[in-house]
């Protein structure tokens, strides 16, 4: 039993989102998402009477740091929840720190799937909540041979051979599988960008992720390519990779995410006005940014339950807990510590803004030690199609 | 004989695959306590340290990055523990193809360490007693097959019994001081060769 406090003394949480280094563009997004619903938050009087205060490090998009960091956090910081996390990588090297120390992270990113830490609440899509609907709208659309392009770590490789699963499931083929660097450049996209041209796919599934993100689009785009008939497809190309690249570069292409900058819920249009306001008005959210707000919310709503900042007590309120977010209703699954999204699939206009073209009318249950995408199942549940 | 098997855990030569940090150190670490000589590689060599007894792999390095080991999987490669952070399919796929025997999860804890060495090596060492036997089956019954081939072409074209056929074989043998099979070769060679009339049964 926990003592309620009379204290005025703020809570504070820790923050780990990068603000340098590869995929600083996409965590900048992720850390404001978390600011601005914390301001919210505190505008609104704080939780219980008391204000939230983050404690904000600077991991620089390296596994290293970011272990070390979630270490002090919780040690010498003496926070026990974390909001944080970009590539599984980092999230790997926080993982082992808040499970020896007990303390909780919020991750706010989509990624492969194959865990469940008590220590851990997920609030990005597992791979049935977006890679099985994007396979499923590109092979009706476009057709099923596929290219592969990834970022060589273990995030691209498990997607990539899930979509190759999806896609020999539709009696597709792959034609090709290449990796770049993390840190790719221009340079390293030169000979992908001659071997798609030579064998001619129907569809590119990018899973490159940060910086190299907008050297693949651009080099895409000079090399002449035509998105009407052989779009890049992704999970991770979401608006801050697209506002690196240049709406530009960005025309035709297709991501896959549980919530786009141009959806119009009324939560969203609250969100998006808030965001851009504090933030500037060329800011645009996106579905990492998005999962990064709410979570906030729906910690805040079990600490306002709890009220006070034991990890055990705190999860246990979590689990199950609902929130409006800006996507639709979402829900923590107490089964999994994942979460009820909405997937959608989605198409870059003409002026770089998404434009959903697909969308769930249900929020999906997050399965994430699913091997054996089914694309039937999906379809099968009365999807609405957007005009286009 | 478990006992032996820990007794000569005790004095294995390990070889960890992995790049030096924490969860390395803690390995090496726990494998000198248990009594392990150990040595430590990164990146991987290009060919299996002489006289190890058990490799430990770090997987998720090995699947991402540009290096490969491609001497840990062979019949007669030592056991491969595999060192792993991830459990998804890319990384099961991975820890069959290098044959794992065992795993330990990051972080590194010593407990444990040595229960899963002692298992890979006792899974190692009763894969490697069945492959042995099954090759002698196999041996045997290739053995068998032949003798009976033989035994059919003397019945068919020397009118023997099947037991005169059989003595004829094993009499050669022992006059040629050598095995029932190498004369059933001969004899089924012989048959090839010169074509005669004889189709099989």
């Amino acid at each position: 039993m926990h003592r309620p406090s009379n204290t005025e003394a703020p809570w504070q949480v820790g923050v780990l989102f990068s603000q340098t280094g590869v995929t600083a563009g996409i965590e900048r997004t992720q850390l404001q998402g978390t600011l601005l619903a914390i301001e919210e938050l505190n505008a609104a009087g704080g939780v219980n009477g008391r204000e939230i205060v983050p404690v904000i490090h600077d991991p620089a998009s390296d596994p290293g740091r970011f272990g070390a960091l979630a270490e002090r956090l919780l040690a010498e910081d003496r926070v026990t929840a974390i909001f944080g996390c970009y590539m599984s990588s980092t999230r790997k090297a926080v993982l082992p720190v808040v499970e020896r120390r007990n303390g909780l992270l919020l991750y706010p990113t989509l990624y492969e799937g194959f865990e469940c830490s008590r220590n851990v609440i997920y609030t990005g899509a597992a791979p049935n909540q977006n890679g099985e609907q994007l396979a499923d709208y590109l092979t009706r659309t476009y057709g099923n041979r596929f290219y592969l392009v990834g970022s060589n770590y273990i995030y691209p490789l498990e997607s990539n051979r899930s979509m190759r699963n999806l896609v020999e499931q539709r009696a597709g083929k792959i034609l090709g599988e290449k990796y770049v660097p993390i840190g790719a450049t221009r340079k390293s996209f030169n000979s992908i960008i001659k071997d798609i041209a030579k064998k001619d796919p129907d569809v590119i599934f990018s899973t490159v992720v940060g910086a190299a993100t907008a050297h693949f689009y651009q080099a895409y785009a000079e090399a002449g390519f035509d998105p009407a008939r052989m779009p890049i497809a992704s999970l991770t190309t979401s608006e801050a990779e697209v506002a690196e690249m240049g709406a530009a570069a960005a025309r035709g292409h297709i991501t896959a995410a549980p919530y786009f900058h141009s959806l119009e819920t009324e939560a969203n249009r609250r969100f998006v006005a808030r965001y851009a306001q504090r933030f500037g008005t060329d800011q645009r959210t996106n579905a990492c940014c998005e999962a990064a707000y709410f979570q906030v919310h729906l910690f805040a709503e079990a600490l306002r339950i709890v009220n006070c900042m034991d990890t055990d007590l705190l999860r246990r309120a979590m689990l199950g807990l609902e929130f409006d977010a800006p996507q639709g209703r979402v829900r923590i699954d107490p089964d999994n510590n994942h979460t009820y999204l909405w997937p959608r699939v989605a198409r870059v206009g003409e002026d770089g803004a998404f434009v959903v073209v697909e969308q769930s009318l249900v929020a999906v249950k997050p399965d994430p030690y699913l091997v054996e995408h089914n694309l039937a199942d999906w379809s099968s549940r009365q999807l609405r199609y957007a005009s286009m | 004989m478990s006992v032996d098997l820990l007794r000569d855990i005790r004095s294995f030569r390990v070889a960890v695959i992995h790049p030096q940090d924490r969860e390395a150190e803690e390995l090496i670490r726990q494998l000198r306590r248990i009594g392990c000589q150990v040595t430590a590689d990164w990146p991987p060599p290009k060919e299996l340290p002489a006289g190890v007894d058990l490799i430990f792999l770090d997987i998720a390095q090995l699947v991402s990055g540009e290096v490969r080991v491609t001497w840990a999987n062979g019949g007669e490669a030592p056991p491969v523990v595999a060192v792993l952070d991830y459990e998804n399919p890319t990384i099961l796929k991975a820890v069959a193809d290098y044959g794992a025997h065992g795993f330990v999860s990051k972080p590194i804890r010593p407990f444990g360490l040595l229960t899963t060495m002692f298992m890979a090596q006792r899974a190692a060492d009763g894969e490697r007693t069945l492959r042995k036997k099954l090759r002698k089956a196999e041996q045997k019954l290739d053995g068998l097959k032949k003798v009976s081939k033989a035994k059919a072409i003397l019945i068919d074209t020397r009118h023997m019994s099947e037991e005169e056929a059989y003595r004829f074989i094993r009499e050669r043998a022992m006059a040629k001081r050598t095995t029932i099979e190498d004369i059933a070769a001969t004899i089924i060679d012989a048959q090839e060769m010169l074509g005669l009339n004889h189709s099989p049964p």
